[in-house]
């Protein structure tokens, strides 16, 4: 090998490089050929997931009110349809869009800038649609599982609510309080699908920020 | 079929890509096969869009480099390919066990390049294949410029790597 001590001669690496044994197993078929999921597939295939379960529990849910084991009647009902009614037209739109770029295309094939440029803008995307989903859910979903749960006293609280004044003065400090804790217990779950987003998709984002990066125009 | 089979000999053809585009981007054999896995299927799921306006391997380095660049580190394994060569035969040739190899300009470039980024390693590869700084800067989308002035900085950087890791 004609080289100087400490010299890389790129010349030479050139002409091995060519004449290397590049001899790699290669699948027999394409059959059995499977994909190892990237950050975008698997966030999709999570809301995929999770309108199945919605769509189950919608239906669940409108049949509820006429089971009287939950004791749901009266302003409570009336409260409970329209959560579910307004949790079913809010999200609508929002899966719709998520279906839309669903089938995006492939663009594997485009220079490597637009391909992880696209790539990065369609996960940012998918992360912003999958949060305003889940912060849309949750607190419906809180009202929802409130008023189911309470199995009657749920109508109560919607009572001291519509009259709030004088509710006030007739301390029912323990509904406030109940009150208070489905608040607070939304808020966290709010806080935790956030959190759980950017914790598992969110580094994704930040590796093709740094890659985008590593394409910039050097000074020269 | 006919079209299935097409593919896997235009594959075999141009297996080399595979082989250096994993070696270059994992540096063990088994984030290698994975990456090699990865690319054959973006190849094959997108071979329908491939018209044939430009060459298969010109077609197959962009494909195959743009997985391998945003290729996440995921930790687990995968089902692995079945193979139809000799497995036991190809993993000795990954181990750099014997001394011709050790010598090998090749050997030391493969594990100086693990210390560039992603970006670098697509770069030089493509050097390597005999681009020239105008098809490197189509490819990767950058200009020509960029190309240049980044290759140049490259090669000094891994002179620099291959010296300090005590190359002779």
């Amino acid at each position: 090998m004609d080289m100087n001590k400490d010299q890389f001669n790129f010349e030479d690496l050139k002409k091995q490089w060519k004449e290397q044994d590049s001899t790699v197993p290669l699948p027999n078929d394409l059959t059995n050929l499977k994909k190892a999921q990237t950050p975008i597939d698997k966030i999709r295939k999570n809301i995929k997931t999770e309108l199945y379960l919605m769509i189950a529990s919608v239906i669940f849910l409108i049949i509820v009110p006429f089971l009287p084991v939950y004791q749901i009647n009266g302003l409570s009902e009336l409260v409970y349809y329209i959560v579910l009614f307004l949790l079913i037209i809010s999200a609508l739109p929002y899966y719709r869009s998520f279906y839309s770029y669903y089938k995006h295309t492939n663009n594997t094939s485009y220079n490597s800038y637009r391909s992880i440029s696209a790539i990065y803008y369609e996960l940012k995307n998918t992360i912003r649609l999958y949060k305003t989903i889940n912060y849309l859910l949750v607190p419906y979903g809180f009202i929802l599982f409130f008023i189911v749960l309470s199995k009657g006293r749920s109508e109560k609280i919607f009572q001291i609510i519509m009259d709030l004044p004088n509710s006030f003065q007739k301390e029912n400090y323990f509904y406030f309080f109940a009150l208070l804790l489905v608040i607070l217990f939304t808020l966290l779950a709010i806080f935790l699908v956030g959190l759980w987003v950017n914790q598992f998709y969110g580094r994704h984002l930040k590796e093709l920020e740094k890659i985008l990066g590593e394409f910039e125009e050097e000074n020269i | 079929m006919e079209k299935e089979k097409q593919f896997l000999e235009l594959l075999n053809k141009h297996k080399g890509i595979l082989y250096k585009i994993s070696r270059m981007y994992e540096d063990n054999e088994e984030d290698q096969e994975e990456l090699r896995q990865e690319i054959v299927y973006h190849l094959w799921s997108s071979y329908g869009d491939f018209q044939g306006k430009s060459s298969f391997s010109t077609w197959m380095y962009r494909v195959a480099l743009n997985t391998a660049l945003t290729q996440f580190k995921k930790g687990s394994k995968k089902a692995k390919f079945e193979v139809s060569l000799n497995e036991e035969a190809y993993q000795l040739k990954q181990e750099p066990s014997n001394y011709e190899e050790k010598e090998n300009q090749l050997h030391h470039f493969y594990k100086a390049v693990q210390e560039l980024n992603k970006v670098e390693k697509a770069l030089i590869f493509l050097y390597l294949e005999g681009m020239s700084h105008r098809e490197i800067a189509l490819q990767l989308g950058i200009t020509e410029g960029n190309a240049r002035v980044k290759l140049n900085r490259i090669k000094d950087k891994l002179q620099e790597i291959i010296i300090r890791n005590g190359y002779e």
